[in-house]
């Protein structure tokens, strides 16, 4: 019977110490009780593998107490949606697009891969590493103690069909949206396009930044790209309705954009500092810092072109056919 | 997983949240006698509910927990049991969970003897 009382051990190990002795004394009893019915059965007495078949069909000691125990939860069920979209939105606003930034700049500039070698890599790894961490056990700490602390009548009773958000059109475009694309395309097209024609980005108080020559091929590539995205946006903003085709053309607009900003962090030409009014030092910072700045910013802009362009790839695979639209409204 | 293998483990959790309800009501119909855990589990399972201990002990501690059973520790042949036996309010809760049972099944015999007979209209309207 040493068997038996060794299982219960193990079993009144993972119970609360106030209930240990009374749930293993019934169970003591409940298994020789058992135990009886079998040799009376038999004729003869158990033997210990016969016993230990017998414990093993009751199941393992941990599931046994669990059995036992209230059910917890780190995160119940009421918050639990509310939890998990948090994640998502984590996962994909911000981890997917910092490792992708990190994946691509591994993969497509050498000037990064030939400043974060071996250590310094391993540091970029650790970096990315613990702000998952973080991203992730941040919602989970804030939930976790919503779960414990907060009264969840609210979520259940204080709601009303009328604060619901109003029913979406997946395929209406907002006209707000669309008349600020057209007003900020248009603005930041003429600033962009005149930098990379003019190659001084910025000359004033002594300080000059000027791009390498190399940036101004890239004028002829992003002329096209922002008359005919700001076209778009106009048409979006006259006909405020998703086509396949418009989908198709936004998807296009935004991978030729991630193609060419990889290509600028690929082959990237430093931007050029002359401080004439600051001292050697702190123009050697500022050259360093803005120059870091820029390349990370690009590769960040090329990451997220290339999750819209596949984002509007697929949105234009799921938009109905044109005829199929006009034939939904009519029938409304 | 095949489609047979999903279909049993599905049919299998079906069953389980069936008998989960009625286990409750057939724990504390039969305590209306004194019995001990061992002989309670072997009366359920003489009547074709059987049931594993990892689930009737827990249960039987939940009932009891909130008044509906009571028990007590004897000795019966030389050995220490623990007996239990449906309390007052456990017996205004079983007559109550009965009458829903009842309700229940009486609900439940009309929908599917409804749907026999449209089954059986089907077929005489196409033959």
């Amino acid at each position: 019977m040493e068997l038996i009382e060794k299982y219960l051990q193990a079993v009144k190990f993972w119970l609360p110490s106030s209930q240990q002795n009374d749930i293993a004394a019934e169970l003591r009893e409940d298994i020789r009780s058992e135990v009886e019915e079998r040799e009376s059965q038999l004729g003869r007495s158990l033997n210990e593998n016969e016993v230990e078949a017998l414990l093993k069909q009751r199941g393992r000691p941990l599931l046994v107490a669990e059995k036992y125990l209230p059910q917890r939860s780190l995160i119940g069920p009421v918050l639990f949606p509310a939890y998990w979209f948090v994640l998502k939105i984590v996962l994909l606003c911000y981890l997917v697009p910092s490792i992708g930034v990190w994946i691509g700049l591994v993969a497509f500039s050498p000037q990064y891969r030939a400043h974060h070698l071996g250590l310094a890599a391993l540091k970029d790894f650790l970096v990315l590493w613990t702000n998952a961490w973080v991203a992730f056990t941040l919602p989970t700490i804030v939930f976790a103690t919503l779960e414990r602390v907060k009264n969840q009548n609210w979520l259940t009773n204080d709601w009303s069909p009328r604060k619901l958000p109003a029913v979406r059109d997946t395929q209406r475009i907002s006209r707000a949206n669309s008349g600020f694309e057209l007003v900020f395309g248009v603005i930041f097209g003429i600033w962009w396009l005149q930098i990379l024609w003019t190659l001084v980005v910025f000359d004033t108080s002594g300080i000059r930044v000027t791009l390498a020559p190399e940036w101004h091929k890239f004028f002829w590539a992003f002329l096209p790209l922002g008359v005919f995205n700001t076209a778009l946006s106009a048409v979006n903003f006259v006909r405020p309705y998703w086509t396949r085709l418009r989908r198709g053309l936004r998807a296009a607009v935004n991978l030729v954009s991630a193609g060419l900003l990889f290509f600028i962090v690929k082959d990237y030409a430093p931007l050029l500092v002359q401080a004439t009014g600051m001292p050697a030092d702190a123009a050697r910072v500022l050259d360093k810092s803005l120059n870091l700045t820029i390349h990370l910013s690009f590769a960040i802009a090329a990451v997220i072109c290339l999750i819209i362009g596949i984002l509007e790839l697929w949105r234009a695979a799921r938009t109905e056919s044109k005829q199929v639209q006009l034939s939904h409204r009519v029938a409304t | 997983m095949t489609q047979g293998t999903q279909n049993d483990a599905l049919l299998e959790n079906l069953r389980l949240e069936l008998r989960r309800g009625c286990l409750v009501l057939a724990v504390l119909a039969e305590l209306r006698t004194e019995q001990y855990g061992y002989t309670l589990r072997k009366g359920l399972a003489d009547r074709g509910l059987e049931v594993d201990e990892g689930t009737l002990y827990p249960l039987l501690r939940r009932l009891e927990g909130q008044g509906l059973l009571a028990s007590e520790w004897r000795e019966e042949d030389k050995r220490n049991k623990r007996f239990y036996k449906i309390s007052r309010d456990g017996k205004l809760v079983l007559k109550q969970l009965l009458g829903e049972w009842q309700t229940i099944g009486s609900s439940l015999e009309e929908i599917l003897q409804e749907s026999e007979n449209g089954a059986h209209r089907k077929i005489s309207a196409s033959s």
